[in-house]
């Protein structure tokens, strides 16, 4: 029965972390926000609502998207002319971003479920460039 | 291993009244005969035995995940939190940062005026 037992003290333990840090992963899309056209693209509906109803521009387009494993361990993704670093659990999560290997900026944010969290880059030809973070 | 009689036998001592300890062989027939009256336990199925596992391992899961819910429930933490920042710092050069955050969406924006050409748009 001890075999037992520890079973269940790994299940409790692996359930607690589970539902209280919930979130396995981070999703983290560039998309050029711009003043021309109109519309959110496929791969954006997820997170249009909180992009249309925040920044003024009229159109946004997915650009490249990379996924993130939580807890992060040193994950470094490339998007576009963007590198993003991400390290630690979700609810403390180092970012850093940087463009053609000048850092920008530095953060450090406790990602919910489902809540974007939204960095922007620099003005391209079209509009700006913005990052979408959104851990599930 | 000698029976009672046996003994009682060699020691030449008389025979007790009523007929003494019985023989061995009949105590055994006796008892195998009044245990065949009552239903013996069976062994457990495989069956069963997964399942007194699955129990074992299951409700210490139910009360860990329910101790959890409570646990975010009375931290009073609202269960739609948008993302907490807790810190930022902006490298490169800019001229201002500004950090909104969405009710409706839950979603929470930084958005910095980098040193560089306007922008077609800005955060509303």
């Amino acid at each position: 029965m001890k075999l037992g037992k520890r079973l269940a003290a790994a299940a409790a333990v692996w359930t607690l972390a589970a539902t209280g840090w919930a979130g396995s992963q981070v999703s983290i899309r560039l998309v050029e926000a711009s003043a021309r056209g109109a519309g959110a693209p496929s791969g954006l509906s997820d997170v249009a609502e909180a992009i249309g109803a925040n920044l003024r521009f009229d159109s946004y387009r997915l650009l490249a998207s990379a996924v993130v494993p939580l807890p992060a361990a040193r994950q470094t993704r490339r998007l576009g002319d963007y590198e993003v670093l991400c390290v630690g659990p979700q609810a403390r999560l180092q970012i850093e971003v940087q463009r053609q290997g000048q850092r920008l900026l530095k953060t450090t944010v406790n990602l919910q479920d489902g809540r974007p969290f939204i960095v922007n880059g620099v003005r391209n030809a079209a509009g700006m460039d913005v990052l979408v973070f959104l851990a599930r | 291993m000698r029976g009672w009689s046996e003994i009682l036998r060699e020691a030449g001592a008389p025979e007790p009244a009523g007929g003494g300890p019985r023989a061995r062989e009949e105590f055994w027939r006796d008892f195998k005969a009044r245990a065949r009256q009552r239903p013996q336990a069976a062994a457990p199925s495989p069956t069963a035995v997964a399942l007194r596992w699955a129990a074992a391992a299951g409700a210490p899961l139910a009360a860990a995940a329910s101790l959890a819910l409570a646990l975010r429930l009375w931290s009073g933490a609202p269960a739609a939190a948008a993302v907490g920042i807790e810190s930022l710092e902006v490298v490169a050069a800019h001229r201002a940062v500004w950090v909104l955050s969405d009710a409706s969406s839950g979603s929470t924006i930084v958005w910095v005026d980098w040193n560089e050409p306007p922008a077609a748009g800005a955060a509303r």
